[in-house]
């Protein structure tokens, strides 16, 4: 993780790689681009970051690995979502919904206050 | 589920490392090249692509410990290299290491052995369920003086009856019987049990159930229990054994069961039950009775849930006072003038008995000895950090950090505990499995000694404590502030601040203290023991053998069957090549052999008033043929021995003991006299004779107060008294005094009373001398354990002096060179280090004298004749300890003595 993005990020880089895996299980590389296309580039998030954080995240419980070929003939290591992991993705993403709801009235009443 | 895979990854990460780290390489580049691949198709150069592949990735090498730190095994990790470490180290070291471990080793293997046997035999609660809540029930009768205190069975029947304190409550009386089935006849150890009492332990049985009531009302003989090891051992685990009829001294008996493996009551070596209903003894005394001068079975109660053992006596004392309302045989004057009272003591004393002192001092040589095996090690640690002071100062200049250092430490010491502890366990294994040497009839419980939780868990907070003890010692020494200073001064100063020597020397002489307590415990024991060694037997243990006949009441149901199979017997073996004397005496009055307690009984002058109870002593009374004194070596001092008119008449002859003469007599002649037993009423009997005092049961319990009625065969009794034949010669111990070696004649006799009767049992053959060897075996051993570890003690002391002394010679070599360049004489520089050793020496035995005086009182239940501040051992042990703290100052002196002041000032 970069030093710009800070602490948040890292409970943001998990709600997305656990949204990317929701989708169907993937190798490292794949989930750089997926996250990459998803936020559209607005996170600087090294590409590098994500491997302690899938490591972090399987010792959770949450993902687990396999090695399996790609379509190109190669050897990768894919990440899947566990049930655990599911739950996990939708705690996130309440969580997130209710922070950022509150964010957001929180700029509201600053925007349109008295 | 969570925690699961935690600790599964984790796991995983630590075993397969070597394979994590490969996956990680592989995963990583394989990121690295679809990024390259990425770039090239966005048409950078090769070098280009690889270069922004890495860039966006972010540093492959900073990931990567990112990663294994994310593993969560980096403490592990780390631990693991630190123990590595630390060995690598501990390695190069064995002047260090070894002592160290060898001391740590010692203290927490000997600690924990002796306390697994302590809390088998004395903490450990009895294997029954809510052991706590068991009594032993008897009485106590401090005017009466008598030999046993336990019930009759009046007195147990009237508390089973009535009492309200007590659950259940059941009564037992141990004897020995022969076997007499299968080929081989065998002597077992028997209880006669109430069939009340195994309800009260909550036992259960192994098979089929225990005796009942109905049995002995059904049959007229009780029903046998018989234990698991007597069913495996010689009925090979018949599975058809419940039902099976055996033979008990010759008599038919059906088992009902079999016991628990575990389950051994009264005694640890009781292999049989038989259902005994107390009542029968009524019949015996023709109706019930109190019989409190015949208090000879042992009670056992279950105390109701709440119930103090106080409440109990109270509840009890109130029912002893209405004995004489319910037995016609007592007075409430009688009770008064015995001081009869309960007496309710929990059951396990009554099982431990007395070994309870001796454990205990075991237990605290234990804990002594670990105190000396901690001061040792630290000194050792102590002398090994001076030793690398100026490698720590180093260190640290060169940044190692206080918290780095201090893991270096901690892993250190706790690495030498483990080790050290390991081998402690070891140790202790090994002791265990020996039983410390003492034989199962030496100590109770002794089977259920094992290597338990509560040891290994002794251990582990033994070494745990040990561990952290230690690395609290390295962390201080090493750690203290001022090293910056010490490492721009030469090597000759940075030694030991004056501070640290003063540790070193309380440390010393704390050592030498508890080795000189140590040992003057030990020397208290050996005096002890040497005069147990001196005692005047009374007979001659040289060339005889021994052994208990043991002659059952079926066919030799009355005194004339069986005194005549004796005198046949007695005359056959005398007739054996090698016999010069075989003759017999009651199992009671033999010396050193278990005595069963009815056997006793009061014996009153007959010019004296009878109901005083101080001039009827209590005295064994037995049986012994007009040989036996001579046979045994026991001298005759006043009178004659036995002749045939000594059985029969109006006042038929005994002979009495010097012991019992004394008490009845005093100084007195006591031939001519007359006595009379409380058994036999208004019959009288004349004093033909002393002998000299034999001890009784064993050698520490004094002589036995004893009368001697003539066995002579066969038979003169006059039977309208009935007096004699109420000894009827059962468990008669024959003696056989030989010109050959004793053993080698037990085949000739074994054949010669098969001859005779081929289902007569020789119990306990053995040669007097061993006899005297057994009845010493543990005060022996006791001796000698305290000794060792006394001795260990000492040994770690005198390396300790030794230690401290050559350390303040090498490290005052300089100033000793110096003096000796002025004009000081090397012999003077050697008395120098001489009269220091002596002052650690003075110090220590001066503390440890004093530590003596106090302890040692304690030791007394354990010591003969020996009181416990008895001068010479304390006297001795200072002695010894100041002559071998002077030669361990040996080596130093004469180092000091020679030091080269031309090197010494040169190395300065």
């Amino acid at each position: 993780m970069s030093d710009r993005s800070g602490e948040l990020l890292q409970g943001t880089l998990e709600l997305l790689v656990l949204r990317a895996l929701s989708l169907e299980p993937m190798h490292g590389w794949g989930l750089a681009q997926r996250i990459e296309g998803m936020s559209r580039d607005v996170f600087q998030v090294s590409q590098g970051s994500l491997y302690p954080a899938l490591q972090r995240m399987k010792r959770k419980g949450w993902v687990r690995s396999e090695w399996r070929v790609t379509e190109n003939n190669r050897r990768a290591r894919y990440y899947r979502l566990t049930s655990a992991g599911e739950r996990q993705l939708e705690r996130e993403k309440e969580k997130w919904a209710r922070a950022s709801q509150a964010v957001n009235r929180v700029l509201g009443w600053e925007a349109g206050g008295p | 589920m969570r925690l699961l895979s935690e600790v599964r990854e984790r796991v995983r990460a630590l075993l397969f490392r070597w394979r994590e780290e490969r996956e990680l390489d592989e995963e990583l580049s394989f990121h690295v090249e679809m990024a390259t691949e990425e770039n090239l198709r966005r048409g950078m150069s090769r070098e280009e692509a690889r270069r922004q592949a890495l860039i966006a990735f972010g540093g492959l090498d900073r990931i990567k410990e990112e990663v294994r730190d994310a593993r969560g095994t980096r403490p592990l990790e780390d631990l693991a290299r630190d123990l590595r470490f630390a060995v690598r180290r501990l390695a190069r070291e064995p002047g260090f290491t070894i002592p160290t471990m060898a001391t740590i080793a010692l203290g927490i293997g000997v600690c924990t052995a002796v306390f697994v046997l302590v809390n088998a035999v004395l903490l450990r609660p009895l294997p029954y369920p809510a052991a706590d809540r068991l009594v032993d029930i008897g009485h106590a009768a401090p005017r009466a003086e008598l030999m046993v205190t336990g019930l009759s069975a009046g007195t147990f029947l009237h508390y089973r009856e009535n009492s309200r304190a007590f659950e259940a409550m059941g009564t037992y009386l141990e004897d020995f019987r022969a076997l007499t089935d299968l080929e081989a006849p065998e002597q077992v150890r028997i209880a006669l049990v109430s069939p009340g009492l195994f309800t009260v332990l909550h036992a259960t049985p192994y098979l089929g159930r225990f005796p009942v009531a109905a049995d002995a009302e059904a049959s007229g003989r009780g029903g046998v229990l018989i234990s698991y090891d007597l069913w495996v051992g010689r009925y090979g685990a018949d599975p058809a054994m419940v039902g099976r009829t055996i033979e008990i001294d010759r008599r038919p008996e059906v088992v009902v069961g079999v016991a628990q493996p575990v389950f051994h009551f009264p005694h640890h070596e009781t292999q049989l039950w038989i259902g005994w209903p107390p009542e029968k003894l009524f019949a015996r005394f023709g109706g019930p009775r109190a019989d409190v001068r015949g208090l000879f079975l042992s009670g056992v109660g279950r105390l109701r849930g709440g119930v103090s053992r106080a409440e109990a006596e109270r509840d009890l004392d109130r029912l002893v006072r209405t004995l004489p309302d319910v037995y016609p045989d007592v007075t409430a004057e009688q009770l008064e003038k015995m001081g009869l009272h309960a007496a309710v003591t929990p059951l396990k004393e009554t099982v431990v008995g007395n070994v309870r002192a001796a454990l205990l001092l075991l237990l605290g040589t234990a804990g002594f000895l670990l105190l000396v095996t901690w001061a040792n090690a630290t000194n050792l640690y102590l002398v090994r950090a001076e030793r690398q002071r100026r490698a720590v100062v180093v260190e640290r200049s060169l940044g190692a950090t206080s918290g780095r250092l201090a893991r270096r430490f901690t892993c250190e010491s706790l690495l030498l505990v483990a080790i050290g502890g390991a081998l402690g366990l070891a140790l202790a294994h090994v002791a265990v499995e020996l039983r410390f040497g003492f034989e199962p009839e030496q100590i109770p419980r002794l089977r259920e000694v094992t290597l338990d939780r509560a040891g290994l868990g002794l251990a582990a907070g033994l070494c745990l404590l040990t561990g952290v003890f230690l690395a609290a010692v390295s962390l201080q020494s090493a750690l203290r502030p001022g090293h910056a200073a010490l490492l721009a001064g030469g090597i000759g100063r940075m030694t030991a601040g004056r501070k640290e020597g003063t540790t070193r020397r309380i440390l010393v002489v704390t050592q030498v203290a508890l080795a000189c307590t140590l040992l003057i415990g030990s020397a208290l024991m050996a005096r002890s023991y040497w005069r147990l060694k001196q005692v005047d037997l009374g007979f001659e243990p040289e060339r005889a053998l021994t052994f208990l006949l043991s002659v059952p009441s079926d066919p030799y149901s009355d005194y004339p069957a069986a005194a005549r199979l004796h005198d046949e017997l007695l005359g056959r073996l005398r007739d054996l090549p090698g016999v010069e004397a075989a003759e017999a005496a009651t199992l009671s009055t033999f010396p050193l052999t278990p005595v069963p307690d009815y056997y006793n009984d009061r014996v009153a002058a007959l010019d004296r008033a009878f109901t005083d109870s101080a001039a009827a002593p209590d005295a064994v009374i037995g049986l012994a043929t007009p040989g036996y004194f001579r046979a045994m070596g026991i001298p005759m001092r006043q009178g004659r021995g036995f002749q045939a008119i000594d059985a029969g008449g109006d006042a038929p002859g005994v002979i009495l003991s010097a012991a019992l003469a004394r008490s009845l007599f005093g100084a007195e002649d006591p031939t001519g006299r007359r006595v009379r037993l409380t058994s036999t009423g208004d019959l009288a009997y004349t004093v033909i004779g002393m002998v000299g005092d034999v001890p009784s049961r064993a050698i520490d319990e004094g002589p036995a107060r004893a009368v001697y009625f003539p066995n002579l065969y066969p038979a003169r009794v006059d039977t309208a008294t009935s007096a004699v034949p109420a000894y009827t010669p059962r468990d008669e111990q024959y003696i056989v005094r030989t010109s050959l070696p004793p053993t080698s004649l037990v085949a000739a006799i074994r054949h010669t009373i098969h001859e005779v009767d081929p289902k007569l049992v020789m119990i306990r053959v053995t040669t007097l001398e061993e006899l005297v060897a057994d009845s010493m075996a543990r005060p022996r051993l006791t001796m000698l354990l305290l000794f060792a570890g006394a001795a260990t003690a000492l040994l770690l002391g005198v390396i300790g002096i030794y230690g401290v002394l050559s350390y303040a010679v090498r490290r005052r070599s300089s100033e000793l060179g110096v003096r000796i360049a002025l004009g000081a004489s090397p012999a003077r520089m050697a008395r120098m280090v001489v009269r220091q050793s002596a002052l650690l020496a003075l110090g220590g035995i001066a503390v440890g004298l004093i530590a003596a005086f106090a302890l040692t009182r304690f030791l007394r239940a354990l010591l003969y004749e020996v009181s416990p501040s008895d001068p010479v051992a304390f006297l001795a042990v200072a002695v010894l300890i100041f002559a071998v703290a002077l030669a361990a100052s040996y080596l130093p002196a004469r180092r000091a003595g020679r030091i080269d002041p031309v090197r010494a000032l040169k190395a300065e």
